[in-house]
């Protein structure tokens, strides 16, 4: 459907007049004197002479002129061919940027972004005068690269500043993102622009209309899931590495280790949809080495950011345990376990810093340590809200799903010991203070664990001199799974790499400055926390970044290892609620503006009636 | 100085020439010729000419198509049975022929040479005329509004030179039709013969009537169009606006190139109605330039079509 945006400019078409008036007045004939007007009266008056053709011939400067003058009328007229996107006055236009949107199609060589910021570009020059759009980009999280406008070339340089972040996506933030902005200035419709790689289910009640534009599949894919090692007897480390593949028949490939940046093992696999594909390297653990493993393919591999994956395996050492000299039960429980360093004892009297702490005194508690179990202290910070009395208490309840829980029965456990809530305190003021009750008494909390960014410090806040928790069969049980977690949080049992997304570090100097640079060379200062943690620094590409402060340069490397990102499974609609969007694999049909083809058309009329003009005889 | 002596060679023979409408070789040559006539007429006079008359010996010559105005008396009502078409029998009878040399000197006539070609013409005819014995008078229109001039009749070798002199002395301009100069001149004629015209004929009047009354009068048409260069292969372009210089009608012209094919259709369309004219009473027609060498009209293209032998 054809329409025009300035009808006004029909107006114009008066000009008609005056230039016809014009061209009769300022046609000019040159004067011949002849003998006889007898032959060629007769010629004028010929049929022929007075042809419609002829008289065609003999206004044709005029006709140009005219048809100029139209062209250019109508160009002013801002002609256009409808397109689908008639309705727009303001729409915002979610594109996905997330890992498997950097999968690159086989024919055309173009990434799926690409493929979306061309469609958004398309709109973005069809837009009609007085629409707007802005530009939202998502991934992890949604980034509003510009507001509502109408300025093609801001429009147009936010889209050329999307880039690929190597982590999942999530829809709902972009949507809840066009929520937001909708309260300011309404619209009525947002194109989501992905390849829907993305979880259908979206937890959102649709204010608006959602045109789900789904980007054509890149191709096949193969990748990366999964790169881990687990601490095995003798010192020695199993590395693990998990591929999966998009391919519908098997596909042979090679995946390499890199120890330190040298090849030292390397394994032929052959990869197909729904089978996946682990390998498994032994190294030696008698030295911390970084690892990088590449997976190379023989078929198409249309995302190349999940070929790689990186591992730092730490020194395979003892775990080194503080237990405070009258923690006879602890100790006694701890001998039946070997892989430990027990302090102060035959290893040494101490040590500048702990896996694991077991302590009955306060005046141990500022030791340096990843876990710890504290007995029969409670925490300054709670001790507001819990305060021990004697009267004697049972566990009434636990978290059997707890880590330090597992496999343990506290029914019959007595504490001599009665933790009791202070008068208006409860359960969700320790809550408050990072405090979570793993075991309840009659009276308050008798168990209580801290997050403490690096590892977990356990408050059994009865002595267990005091209770009959020693004698029972879950007590080694529980010490048992303390110097389990004490392994995974000292990372000693098991290694896995780290993902994209955000990083943690810790085991940094408190509450000093450090630099962050990311794999592209950006770097910004951060702060270690009290606890000498860093925690939720942004790592949204796959990579290697440094961390340098006081304690020296840390480098660690972030992989993608996301088997939904490499799967380049797509959703074809996305299940809100009460309401479903189906996806759409054609572009919205932008709207064709007319003005500049007339326009042009019209200066080519002007130039050839210029032409013609200088080129005919007898005209001054 | 070779230039001066050419120049003086020249001026002296242009000093010698007779007249300066004819070379003198060209006057040698006229001498040697007499006008052709195909036509029976009558004159009082003994002249060279045969023609067939009651009362005497009359001597069947040819026959001829009938023409308006022929003497009905000597239509073959036996060929006209058979035929049913109408052609009068000539006979043969020695008589004076009448020359009446007709020069349109109108406006029109002033471009590209076209008078002086005329006069030319003229001054040659006449000289044929008069070494003919024959009775030449010569007449010169030019407005509307003024008489014919004429001279003659008049006769013999001795009248040459008052010939010359009278066509010297035509000025042209006026804006006297073809049609209006033959009127007015037949008004003040008498006798038989043959009647020149020379002419453009580039007029809007009713020229068929003027043939008629000529050949009513007993003249036989000997038409001559004279058309200049442009006349005949204009090379017109572009917007034009074309002036009459006899009328002062003006005709505007777009696109002139592209008529041009146009234009040849109308003049040969013209030509052939003006020879048609002609023929259709006993006369004849030829067309020539005013750039038609003058040797050429009269020793080449009149003795090829017969009007001088």
């Amino acid at each position: 459907m054809m329409g025009f945006h300035a009808l006004w400019g029909a107006a114009l078409a008066g000009l008609a007049v005056p230039l016809i008036v014009l061209y009769f007045l300022k046609l000019k004939r040159t004067r011949l004197d002849v003998p006889s007007l007898v032959l060629w009266r007769q010629v004028i008056d010929d049929a022929r002479v007075n042809s419609p053709f002829q008289r065609f011939k003999r206004n044709l400067l005029l006709l140009l002129q005219l048809a100029g003058l139209a062209g250019l009328v109508l160009a002013l007229m801002q002609p256009f061919i409808g397109g689908d996107d008639d309705r727009i006055e303001r729409m915002p236009i979610l594109v996905d940027c997330s890992a498997s949107m950097a999968a690159r199609d086989e024919t055309t060589g173009k990434t799926r972004l690409e493929l979306a910021k061309e469609r958004a570009r398309s709109l973005v020059d069809s837009l009609r005068p007085g629409a707007e759009l802005a530009i939202v980009s998502f991934a992890m999280s949604a980034s509003r690269m510009t507001g509502f406008t109408s300025d093609r070339r801001d429009l147009s340089d936010a889209l050329e500043r999307m880039e690929i972040q190597d982590v999942g996506s999530d829809v709902e933030s972009a949507l809840r993102m066009a929520e937001a902005m909708a309260r300011r200035e309404p619209f009525d419709s947002v194109l989501l622009l992905s390849d829907g790689n993305f979880p259908a289910d979206v937890e959102f009640d649709l204010p608006f209309k959602l045109d789900y534009q789904r980007l054509p599949p890149a191709g096949q894919n193969a990748g990366i899931t999964s790169f881990n090692a687990l601490r095995a007897p003798g010192g020695t480390w199993n590395v693990f590495c998990r591929m999966e593949s998009t391919a519908d028949s098997a596909v042979p490939g090679t995946v390499k280790l890199y120890c330190d940046g040298e090849l030292v093992q390397r394994e032929d696999v052959a990869l197909q949809r729904d089978a996946t594909q682990r390998v498994v390297f032994s190294l030696a653990g008698d030295t911390a080495k970084r690892l990088r493993a590449e997976l190379s393919v023989d078929g198409y591999d249309s995302l190349a950011t999940d070929d790689a994956a990186h591992l730092d395996l730490p020194l395979a050492r003892p775990l080194r345990v503080w237990v405070s000299p009258g923690l006879t039960a602890v100790r006694h429980a701890l001998s039946a376990m070997s892989g430990l360093a027990i302090y102060p004892g035959d290893v040494g009297a101490d040590a500048s810093s702990y896996d694991l702490v077991v302590t009955d005194k306060r005046t141990e508690l500022d030791l340096r340590t990843t876990s710890a179990l504290y007995i029969g202290l409670v925490p300054d910070a709670v001790k507001a809200h819990v305060a021990l009395s004697e009267g004697g208490s049972r566990a009434i309840d636990w978290q059997r799903d707890s880590a330090l829980l597992r496999h343990m029965e506290l029914t019959d456990v007595v504490f001599v010991d009665t933790p009791t809530f202070a008068p208006g305190s409860g359960v969700a003021d320790l809550e408050a203070l990072g405090f979570m009750t793993i075991v309840d008494g009659a009276s308050g909390p008798v168990v209580l664990t801290e997050d403490r960014g690096a590892g977990t410090a356990v408050y059994l806040l009865c002595h267990t001199d005091r209770s009959t928790l020693p004698y029972r069969v879950g007590f080694p049980v529980m010490i048992r799974n303390l110097v389990e977690i004490a392994y995974h949080e000292a990372n000693l049992a098991e290694v896995e790499s780290l993902k994209t997304g955000t990083l943690s570090l810790h085991d940094l100097t408190p509450g000093v400055a450090h630099a962050f640079t990311t794999p592209s060379g950006h770097t910004r200062e951060l702060k270690a926390s009290a606890v000498g943690s860093l925690v939720g620094m942004s790592a949204p590409v796959v990579g290697e970044y440094t961390l340098t402060g006081p304690g020296g340069t840390r480098m660690v490397a972030a992989s993608l290892l996301d088997p939904e990102e490499t799967s380049l499974a797509y959703a074809q609609e996305l299940l809100l609620h009460e309401l479903t969007v189906e996806a759409s694999l054609t572009p919205l049909r932008p709207e064709r503006p007319l003005s500049g083809s007339i326009a042009l058309a019209a200066f080519c009329v002007l130039l050839g009636e210029w032409w013609l003009f200088n080129r005919r005889p007898g005209v001054s | 100085m070779s230039g001066a002596l050419d120049q003086q060679a020249a001026e002296s023979q242009r000093a010698a020439q007779l007249t300066p409408l004819l070379p003198n070789d060209v006057l040698s040559r006229l001498e040697r010729l007499r006008l052709s006539a195909s036509k029976r007429f009558v004159a009082k006079a003994h002249g060279e000419h045969v023609s067939g008359r009651g009362g005497t010996s009359v001597e069947f010559s040819d026959y001829r198509d009938y023409a308006a105005g022929d003497d009905m008396r000597f239509v073959d009502w036996n060929i006209f049975a058979r035929l049913n078409r109408p052609y009068l029998k000539l006979f043969q009878r020695e008589e004076e022929m009448n020359v009446v040399v007709l020069v349109d000197a109108s406006s029109s006539m002033l471009f590209e040479g076209k008078l002086d070609r005329a006069k030319e013409l003229a001054a040659g005819l006449g000289v044929v005329g008069l070494l003919g014995a024959e009775r030449v008078s010569l007449g010169v229109f030019n407005a509307k509004n003024s008489a014919v001039s004429k001279l003659g009749p008049c006769t013999g070798r001795a009248n040459m030179l008052k010939l010359f002199r009278f066509l010297e002395g035509v000025e042209g301009g006026g804006d006297a039709p073809v049609e209006h100069g033959i009127e007015r001149f037949l008004r003040q004629h008498t006798g038989r013969g043959v009647a020149v015209l020379l002419s453009d004929f580039l007029t809007y009047g009713d020229l068929k009537r003027a043939m008629n009354l000529l050949f009513g009068s007993g003249l036989e048409v000997y038409a001559v169009q004279i058309l200049g260069p442009e006349e005949r292969d204009p090379t017109l372009a572009g917007d034009v606006r074309l002036v009459d210089t006899e009328t002062g009608d003006t005709l505007d012209v777009s696109s002139a190139s592209d008529l041009l094919d146009i234009y040849q259709e109308y003049r040969a369309g013209f030509q052939s109605r003006l020879e048609s004219l002609a023929r259709a009473r006993g006369g004849l027609f030829a067309s020539v330039g005013s750039d038609d060498s003058l040797r050429w009209i009269l020793f080449d293209l009149f003795r090829r079509k017969g009007w001088l032998s």
